[in-house]
């Protein structure tokens, strides 16, 4: 029986460096950064899943709705805000966590880019003496003191801080910790 | 692409008595959950993380040390070809006990009357896949550059290295570095959100184009390894 | 261009982390004729392993160049018509030997068609049929071993079989098993490269044989019957007094009118020195026509055994023991 013949398979190396794999996962690698970086950039392009209402009659709906109003103070040039953002805000089951627990409201502050904010934002950041960003204010819809959260430390421990502010403007007012105006 | 290769690596996996009993453990425990929790839904049924070690630890690695690949490659296979079969066949595996593990559940819940809906079975099943041939790649090359289950102890280095990372970032609120913990450990378990994917607007391209250069790099990286490695217990 | 052609192979190795290079082949180059059957001995460490690795496509050379039939040693074209059997051989201990040789068929890219029954019969030829085929390997005994990595090489009629100590660890029955079918093989168009410490098989398969030594080779000699070299022949007498009816000078005379040479006297023990195959059948019909009871007549060392012990360049040493 004659051995098999060479011709008949396909020739080649056995270890042909794998070109087309390599440069395709360059391609790949560098659109990663880029792309990576560009939606840094571009908080616009960043999903955002939450439905945020209006300033105008935010407190009045939230009275109707029997839902605390959840502020978000915010910057688009605030970079801790904008991860926030994305890992919050974008991700869908805290989305829909924030929509049903409260009603959401985007203060976004414009000195920065403008020179001025609106009244109403302006106003917004004097009443709760909001000095930094990201802030975020629960305000109950039965009146009372609002919970202040300052900064962002990881989406865990926002989530966490949310459910207890929200908790809280359950309560009736008598039996709400004390905390300063 | 070599299919003998792919079902000698499944009928290998399931001659060993230990990888079958953390599979079966691995598959049946979250079943119970859902069998006993049905309002949870798919919830309940977790990652494919643990399917992907058990059916991945030591792909090329155990092949390296043992010493069968010099006869391997005595034979007309190409190198490359032994890499990504490897992968397709952990790929393949892990995706096959993932869907069987989903029938199961889905039967479950039916048995309660809260059968999931079919974007909720699509949506876990397509993740599935995603997590198992993402994981796959980048066991694989765990797998190349170190014997027996070597990559095992790699993936737990990084995963730990990457947590620590993470968190220094955050304690000293460096925003980037945290950022780069997370990305690599996010890296070392390459998939798609994609019930983000399909509701966000505009569609998000950073995390197919990061998939697909996770899962294209370790395997290319793979390759060359293999390619580079010499076979022969002669050190002198 | 067919057939193996080596030149200038060089390899080293850096051992170890200390960096300490160790030159494992140093300009090696030969030709091995298509159907040749050839040997490679040496001491241990020479670089035998190391250049089968290298002619087998699994090492890189740092330096020359291989071809095998006109193409590189690691092209898809040479591995599929190449059999391996590596001096320390690991199978997958969890297949049974039928499944291995399969595999094995498979990998090779042979017919599927006749899969069972070229397995079948290659296990039959390494005498692994029946029930030691359908026992894991893990449970198979050294010998067992052996015999299934010869027949996983032979598998599918390679044109160059590759074989590293064939006959390790292989019980005598084996030893002669292996013997028959390599000489079988080196009678057809197979080419063998023999790397054994066996020089007795290798002399008696192989037309040329290797002797490397220190990453080098250094000597090539064809190996036939009868070939016309010096011997140191060693004769013993059947009666253990000969040494009182039979003087030192008498042997000494009869040897010489034998055109060979006392070299030693041990009653009853004598070594002689002959010329050649004719010298030494000379010398026996002399001491025995003379009345010298041989009872045994053995060469001292074999030709190849000589290449171990004669330093290179040095003038040949006569019997020395």
């Amino acid at each position: 029986m004659p051995p098999a013949e060479p011709g008949a398979l396909p020739s080649g190396s056995t270890r042909a460096r794998p070109s087309v794999l390599l440069v395709v996962a360059l391609v790949l690698l560098v659109a990663r950064v880029a792309i990576g970086i560009y939606e840094e950039q571009r908080p616009s392009s960043v999903p955002d899943l939450v439905r945020w209402q209006p300033i105008e009659g935010a407190e009045a709906l939230a009275r109707e709705q029997k839902r605390p109003v959840l502020y978000d103070f915010t910057a688009e040039w605030c970079l801790p805000c904008r991860a926030m953002q994305r890992e919050v805000f974008g991700d869908p089951e805290s989305a829909r966590e924030i929509e049903q627990a409260f009603l959401p409201v985007r203060v976004l502050d414009r000195m920065r880019e403008e020179g001025r904010n609106a009244p109403e934002v302006d106003s917004l950041q004097r009443r709760f003496r909001v000095s930094s960003f990201p802030t975020l204010v629960v305000v109950p819809h039965g009146g009372g003191d609002a919970v202040v959260i300052v900064g962002y430390q990881g989406e865990k421990s926002l989530i966490q801080r949310l459910r207890a502010a929200r908790m809280e403007s359950m309560l009736p007012p008598g039996l709400r910790p004390p905390r300063g105006r | 692409m070599n299919p003998t290769l792919v079902t000698t690596l499944w009928r290998q996996r399931l001659t060993s008595p230990v990888r079958v009993a953390i599979l079966a453990a691995l598959t049946g425990m979250p079943l119970l959950g859902v069998a006993f929790m049905p309002a949870a839904g798919l919830g309940l049924l977790g990652g494919a993380q643990g399917l992907i070690l058990t059916l991945g630890a030591g792909m090329i690695g155990q092949d390296l040390s043992s010493g069968v690949l010099q006869l391997l490659f005595a034979r007309p296979v190409r190198r490359p070809e032994y890499v990504v079969s490897r992968w397709l066949g952990v790929g393949l595996a892990a995706t096959a006990v993932s869907l069987l593990q989903l029938g199961i559940a889905c039967a479950l819940l039916a048995g309660r009357g809260a059968v999931p809906t079919a974007q909720e079975i699509v949506m876990f099943g397509g993740g599935r896949l995603l997590e198992s041939f993402g994981g796959a790649a980048v066991l694989a090359l765990f797998s190349s550059l170190i014997g027996g289950f070597g990559d095992l102890g790699i993936y737990l280095l990084v995963n730990l290295g990457a947590g620590i990372v993470q968190m220094a970032g955050q304690v000293k609120q460096w925003l980037w570095l945290s950022r780069a913990g997370a990305e690599i450990n996010a890296a070392l378990t390459p998939t798609i959100d994609l019930m983000r994917l399909v509701t966000a607007t505009p569609m998000p391209w950073f995390p197919i184009v990061s998939y697909a250069s996770t899962v294209v790099l370790c395997l290319a990286l793979a390759i060359v390894v293999i390619n580079r490695k010499e076979f022969s217990y002669a050190s002198g | 261009m067919s057939g193996i052609q080596v030149e200038g192979l060089s390899k080293t190795y850096r051992r170890g982390l200390t960096g300490e290079r160790v030159r494992a082949l140093v300009d090696v180059s030969l030709t091995i004729a298509p159907g040749e059957a050839f040997g490679i001995i040496g001491p241990n460490g020479a670089g035998k392993t190391t250049f089968l690795g290298c002619l087998l496509g699994l090492l890189r050379p740092d330096a020359g160049r291989i071809t095998i039939d006109g193409h590189a040693p690691d092209d898809l074209a040479i591995r599929a018509v190449t059999g391996y059997l590596p001096e320390r051989l690991v199978l997958d201990r969890w297949m049974t030997g039928h499944d291995f040789l399969a595999y094995h068929h498979a990998l090779a890219r042979l017919s599927a068609a006749r899969r069972r029954d070229e397995v079948a019969d290659a296990l039959d030829r390494v005498g692994l049929g029946g029930e030691a085929g359908q026992r894991a390997i893990r449970r198979y005994s050294r010998g067992m071993l052996q015999r299934l990595g010869l027949a996983q090489a032979m598998l599918g009629r390679p044109r160059y079989l590759f074989l590293d100590e064939p006959a390790s660890g292989v019980d005598p029955a084996g030893v002669v098993l292996f013997r028959r079918l390599l000489s079988e093989l080196a009678r057809k168009d197979v080419t063998v490269i023999l790397n054994s410490h066996q020089l007795d098989q290798v002399e008696r398969v192989c037309d040329r044989v290797a002797f490397v030594k220190a990453g080098r080779v250094e000597a090539i000699e064809t190996v036939a019957a009868g070939a016309t070299h010096a011997r140191v022949l060693r004769v013993r007498a059947a009666d253990q007094a000969i040494g009182a009816r039979v003087t030192r000078e008498q042997l000494a005379a009869l040897a010489v009118s034998a055109g060979a040479e006392l070299a030693g006297l041990d009653p009853p023990e004598a070594r002689f020195t002959v010329a050649d195959d004719a010298g030494a059948a000379r010398l026996l019909q002399t001491l025995i026509g003379a009345g010298v009871p041989v009872a045994e007549a053995t060469p001292e060392e074999s030709r190849l055994e000589r290449l171990f012990l004669d330093a290179p360049g040095d003038a040949r040493t006569k019997g020395s023991a």
